[in-house]
């Protein structure tokens, strides 16, 4: 900011240079004034004096003439001596003398010449009856422009080495000039001469140097009051200068090196003030944006604007949040902006716009996603772990019940056989043959049992490892499959099967379903008890889980306490029924590897049961049967 | 050491050979006058509680041990333990847990619930006499009961 302090000193300049030429012009025009007053004043000296003469001299001319006391100071007039009467004497014998207008004049300017009177007067003519009336060139000159019909003549001539003002007037032929004149051939009214009044001009010049010192003084104190107020005018103003200098190098400096895009935007949109950082961030100029306000909104990330302006409307209500936004670059580059604002005050307390910082935060917006992305990583490899684990601790306690299972069930026929061929080779020893027999068909039964409990270990064992490619399964055509298998059966425990129409297709390993169903079915027929009328319905109703198939029997039921023991491996609530106990461990085996699920729902002993079941096998492309054969 | 008393035990044992097996055991040492055979847990309550088909006291009296099966059909034996152990009128009776499972958690379970004693049926057949022998002599003969 020089410049502004150059263009103080330039307008003090100038300022000083004005002043000085309007004193100078004042101090001019007062001189001149002066100076022209003091002939303006002595000439209408002259004109007065002039004017007094002519009074009188025209009062004296009115009168005819004067008598005066003769003597050395009043002659009598020679020019005169034709008049009768130039001379008389009063009665008490004092000499007058006949004095005329002209006389008069002359005797009056002498006189005044004798007492010192600055004002000289004379009475000329081109032909003076008087030689001492002669004009002096001056008044000849005068005279001769009479002739030529000039009213007055005036000018300053120095006389006797002093300045004098001269005026000079034609003097008309008047009655009384005649009484001298008569010879002259004069007539009255003709121009013959003219009277002429020197007035000194060293008074008024006096009057007027005085003045004019007067003035200098005044305009010099004048000039010198001015040049200091401007002189002083322009320290302060310098000063301030340097001040606002300061201030706005410091708040320009701190605004301007900011490695964020600072800017300040007024109510009507328009930029206050873009940080010149915006061109590192955006790749705009600061111009730009003045140009051009509405380029902020554009150059904004179309999915991000509405959330921008959303924010914008959120500041303009005085509650700005920080917000992250893209911007697309004048490049193209799209780049993370994290965006703050806060809305200005004016001095007189009224909103001023919006001040607001933006950072380009690109980087750690990267750094974030990738932090995420690993997070997202880390989370998902937990979460699978965790999900092996529980597959994992599930097939534990499964392979803890199996195992404990077997050890028991499979013992339990072992301690039977050797138990009784035990008793059979002491009977032998003893040649007690009675129970021979049956002891032997007791350790045959206990063969028989472990080699079904054998073979159903393997059915088991097998469920988990081979799984058939899911197929749309047709509910009602499978069912009566199964119902067909089963005839047997159900003719010999007359059974009377009813089976809903139009259940739905569903996903699935269709021999395996068919498992399920005939398990369930024959688990229906067996426990039928003592019923009269033998009933099993096959169905399909919505649950929460989606369509759950149901196998209702009006047989003997099974007490809330049994519901989950009746499913358990080898578990029978009847021990003399026939089979090993597995059919419906076997079908819930099968059930839960479908994503399904198998439970009872029975009123009590006496009530029949209902048996439920889901299939949540989902369409080839969409399940993991590609790892249902290994699992 | 034997006296007049007739002295009586409840097994309670869901397969039939095993039944067989121990009873036939039990009468070979000749100590238990009588052995009532119950094949599930239910029976058994019912048969301790007198209640249902086992109602008369006289013919179903309280029995001097119980030999008890853990898996068995409708109540299973650690229930049996349980409300045996529950009742004041039974719960001095001794309970000899005998049953096919060496598993820990059985094992575990059934002292839990306050079984006297817990056996694991031997595979050998001279072990199975052997143990059934000694249990009758142990508990019938040299064990001191409170009635």
């Amino acid at each position: 900011m020089i410049t502004q302090r150059n263009r103080i000193n330039l307008f003090a300049l100038l300022l000083a240079a004005f002043w000085s030429v309007a004193i100078a012009c004042s101090f001019g025009w007062l001189y001149l004034h002066e100076k022209e007053s003091v002939i303006v004043v002595a000439r209408a000296e002259a004109i007065a004096s002039y004017e007094k003469d002519t009074l009188y001299r025209q009062w004296a001319t009115s009168r005819g003439a004067l008598y005066v006391a003769a003597g050395e100071t009043a002659p009598p007039n020679p020019y005169l001596s034709r008049m009768p009467e130039r001379d008389i004497a009063t009665p008490s014998g004092r000499q007058l003398t006949l004095v005329n207008p002209a006389y008069l004049a002359r005797q009056v300017y002498e006189f005044a010449a004798r007492e010192k009177n600055p004002v000289r007067g004379h009475l000329t003519s081109l032909a003076p009856l008087r030689p001492e009336n002669a004009p002096d060139p001056w008044e000849a000159k005068a005279l001769r422009s009479f002739e030529q019909g000039v009213k007055e003549a005036s000018e300053v001539q120095v006389m006797d080495g002093r300045n004098y003002l001269r005026l000079m007037r034609p003097f008309p032929v008047e009655q009384g000039c005649l009484k001298c004149h008569a010879t002259n051939d004069y007539r009255v009214g003709e121009v013959r001469g003219g009277l002429s009044v020197s007035v000194p001009l060293e008074g008024h010049a006096g009057f007027a140097a005085n003045a004019i010192r007067g003035g200098a003084v005044t305009h010099s104190l004048l000039w010198l009051v001015g040049m200091g107020m401007i002189g002083a005018g322009t320290r302060a103003l310098r000063k301030s200068a340097a001040v606002l200098e300061g201030s706005e190098e410091r708040y320009r400096t701190v605004a301007d090196y900011t490695a964020d895009w600072e800017y300040w935007q007024a109510p009507d949109l328009s930029f206050r003030y873009v940080s010149p950082s915006c061109k590192q961030v955006c790749e705009f100029s600061a111009d730009d944006f003045y140009r051009d306000p509405g380029l902020l909104n554009r150059i904004i990330h179309p999915e991000d604007l509405p959330a921008y302006l959303s924010h914008v409307h959120a500041a303009r209500g005085g509650s700005p949040a920080p917000i992250d936004f893209r911007i697309v670059r004048r490049d193209g580059e799209v780049r993370w902006i994290s965006h703050v604002c806060q809305v200005v005050y004016g001095s007189d307390g009224k909103e001023n716009g919006v001040r607001a910082g933006n950072r380009d935060i690109t980087d750690r917006k990267k750094a974030e996603a990738r932090l995420q992305e690993q997070a997202e990583l880390l989370e998902n490899e937990v979460r699978e772990r965790k999900v092996r684990e529980a597959e994992l601790e599930a097939k534990n306690a499964e392979l803890e019940r199996f195992t404990y299972t077997v050890s028991h069930d499979l013992k339990s026929p072992l301690i039977t056989i050797k138990g009784f061929a035990g008793a059979i080779l002491k009977d032998l020893d003893a040649k007690e043959y009675s129970r021979l027999d049956p002891d032997v068909r007791r350790i045959m039964g206990a063969a028989d049992k472990m080699s079904a409990l054998l073979n159903d270990l393997l059915e088991l064992s097998r469920i988990g490892r081979i799984m058939n490619v899911p197929t749309r399964i047709d509910m009602n055509a499978l069912a009566l499959e199964v119902l067909g298998q089963l005839s047997g059966p159900i003719t010999q425990g007359g059974v009377q099967i009813v089976l809903q129409e139009d259940m739905p297709r569903v996903w699935g390993d269709y021999p395996r379903v068919s498992e399920v169903l005939q398990n369930l079915v024959e688990n229906g027929i067996k426990y039928m008890g003592d019923q009269l009328h033998p009933l099993i319905e096959i169905g399909v109703r919505d649950g929460g889980e989606g369509e759950v198939f149901w196998v209702r029997d009006n047989g003997i039921g099974i007490a809330a306490q049994y519901r989950e023991t009746i499913f358990g491996l080898f578990n029978k609530l009847d021990p003399r029924s026939e089979g090993t106990g597995i059919g419906l461990a076997l079908a819930r085996r099968i059930v839960e590897f479908h994503g399904g699920r198998l439970w009872v729902e029975s009123e009590g002993a006496g009530g029949g049961s209902t048996f439920c079941f889901t299939l949540g096998t989902k369409a080839p492309s969409e399940s993991r049967a590609d790892e249902g054969g290994s699992c | 050491m034997l006296n007049g008393e007739p002295l009586s035990i409840l097994l309670v044992e869901d397969n039939p050979d095993h039944a067989e097996l121990a009873i036939r055991n039990l009468h070979e040492g000749k100590l238990a006058n009588r052995v009532f055979h119950v094949e599930d847990g239910e029976a058994a309550l019912d048969f301790l509680f007198n209640r249902g088909i086992y109602a008369d006291g006289e013919k179903y009296p309280r029995p001097h041990l119980v030999l008890l099966d853990l898996r068995l059909p409708k109540v299973d034996g650690i229930e049996v333990l349980r409300e045996v152990k529950g009742s004041e009128l039974l719960k001095s009776i001794p309970v000899v847990v005998l049953t096919t499972s060496a598993a820990e958690r059985d094992l575990a379970m059934a002292y839990q619930h306050h079984a006297n004693s817990y056996l694991t049926k031997p595979v050998d057949f001279e072990s199975f006499s052997n143990l059934l022998r000694d249990l009758g002599f142990y508990w019938l003969a040299w064990n001191r009961r409170p009635w």
